[in-house]
């Protein structure tokens, strides 16, 4: 049991859940970061970055495309600096599971996420992210970086 | 100057921006007045009536005068346009100005301020777009909120409001992610070697390898959400 899964989840309800969370996304060893496992519309289990500094969840495209249809997207392509550089993508809405993999209850999330579309022989080498406005704005979370523990549950 | 009426607009907003709106008294008509902004030379006057006539003047020392408490007005400038586009065309390019000007500010101020009930459902979702592409997030979501209860029988401004919705929370009952720390821990001693590939770990075993993730789709299918899978990087 994570150190203070009892102060926010079973006494105050801060929480609904905890998971363990990876310092680094596999292959970027260089980068310290926040990396959970997340379930895609309950088909894929993957690793994604949190990051407050983007407003969308952002998917690999190869992701996607096993679960294209359980994704709701625009239209129209649209373009998102990540990292730098600028891609063309499609907004789209699918849900997203938090694992309690330490202790609690899972949460399911109906995100809004980015997938870029990539032009012919072009390959994706990004993480995945976890986004501010599409996803994290509405979950409450604490991390414990002692542990390696993410905190969350519903607002 | 500013006839909003309960709406807060920032005093250097007010100094640059005067909005006028329809009387109190004739509240069954469109916004009735708009002037909207001085930009780089360019004050756009709107009048909007039953019947809309807009005129876009370039300022000048006689640039142009206040529209009139009858609702009507005069530009005196050398540059004047005369047009017969809807005041609702006008304010989206307007906006389409602002944006491609990267003017946040006042792209934020005519989207607060455009009554998008008297506007088609096509220039709501282009104003959305605009704010997309302004990387202006948290106007996008309010558009397409505010879209999503004026026009209910629009289906690309209902999908636009369900995707761009705020996020949905609820208690999930499974999966309960047993085993995903044993395939962390496995990609943090081992994904080094897998450089460019697809891996996919289950209970902190490796369970396939391979260059594009659809070959490890037999793998995956058997467990999707027990299974791990990573690119690495």
């Amino acid at each position: 049991m994570p150190r203070f899964a009892q102060l926010l989840i079973d006494t105050n309800s801060f929480a609904s859940g905890a998971a363990h969370y990876a310092d680094q996304y596999p292959g970027d060893e260089r980068n310290a970061r926040l990396v959970l496992a997340v379930t895609i519309a309950n088909r894929a289990t993957v690793q994604a970055v949190v990051d407050t500094g983007t407003p969308w969840c952002i998917l690999d495209p190869e992701i996607v495309e096993r679960l294209e249809d359980a994704v709701l997207f625009t239209e129209n392509l649209r373009d998102l600096m990540i990292r730098g550089e600028r891609y063309d993508g499609r907004l789209g809405r699918v849900e997203i599971t938090l694992q309690a993999d330490c202790c609690g209850v899972s949460i399911a999330v109906e995100a809004t996420v980015f997938v870029p579309t990539l032009r012919l022989g072009e390959v994706w080498c990004h993480p995945n992210f976890i986004g501010l406005q599409g996803f994290l704005a509405r979950i409450r979370y604490a991390v414990d970086p002692e542990e390696n523990v993410f905190y969350f549950g519903p607002v | 100057m500013d006839g909003r009426g309960g709406t807060s607009v920032s005093g250097r907003l007010r100094e640059r921006y005067a909005v006028y709106e329809q009387p109190e008294n004739r509240t069954d008509m469109q916004p009735t007045r708009l002037l909207v902004g001085e930009r780089r030379g360019l004050t756009c006057l709107v009048v909007a009536q039953e019947k809309c006539s807009v005129t876009l003047a370039r300022e000048g020392p006689d640039a142009t005068t206040e529209a009139s408490p009858n609702w009507s007005c005069d530009a005196t400038a050398e540059d004047i346009h005369e047009t017969n586009m809807t005041t609702a065309s006008t304010l989206i390019l307007l906006m389409e100005e602002n944006a491609k000007a990267g003017a946040k500010e006042p792209f934020a101020l005519l989207a607060d301020v455009i009554a998008w009930a008297y506007h088609p459902p096509e220039e709501l979702l282009r104003a959305i777009e605009l704010a997309l592409s302004m990387e202006m997030s948290g106007l996008a979501m309010e558009l397409a909120q505010l879209g999503g209860t004026l026009f209910p029988q629009d289906e690309r401004v209902q999908r636009m409001a369900k995707i761009l919705a705020p996020p949905v929370v609820r208690s999930a009952r499974a999966p309960d992610g047993k085993g995903l720390d044993a395939s962390r821990k496995w990609l943090r001693e081992h994904a080094g070697q897998y450089r460019g590939q697809w891996v996919a770990v289950r209970q902190g075993r490796l369970m396939g390898v391979a260059s594009s993730l659809r070959d490890l789709e037999p793998i995956i299918g058997d467990d999707p959400v027990g299974t791990l899978v990573s690119k690495v990087l």
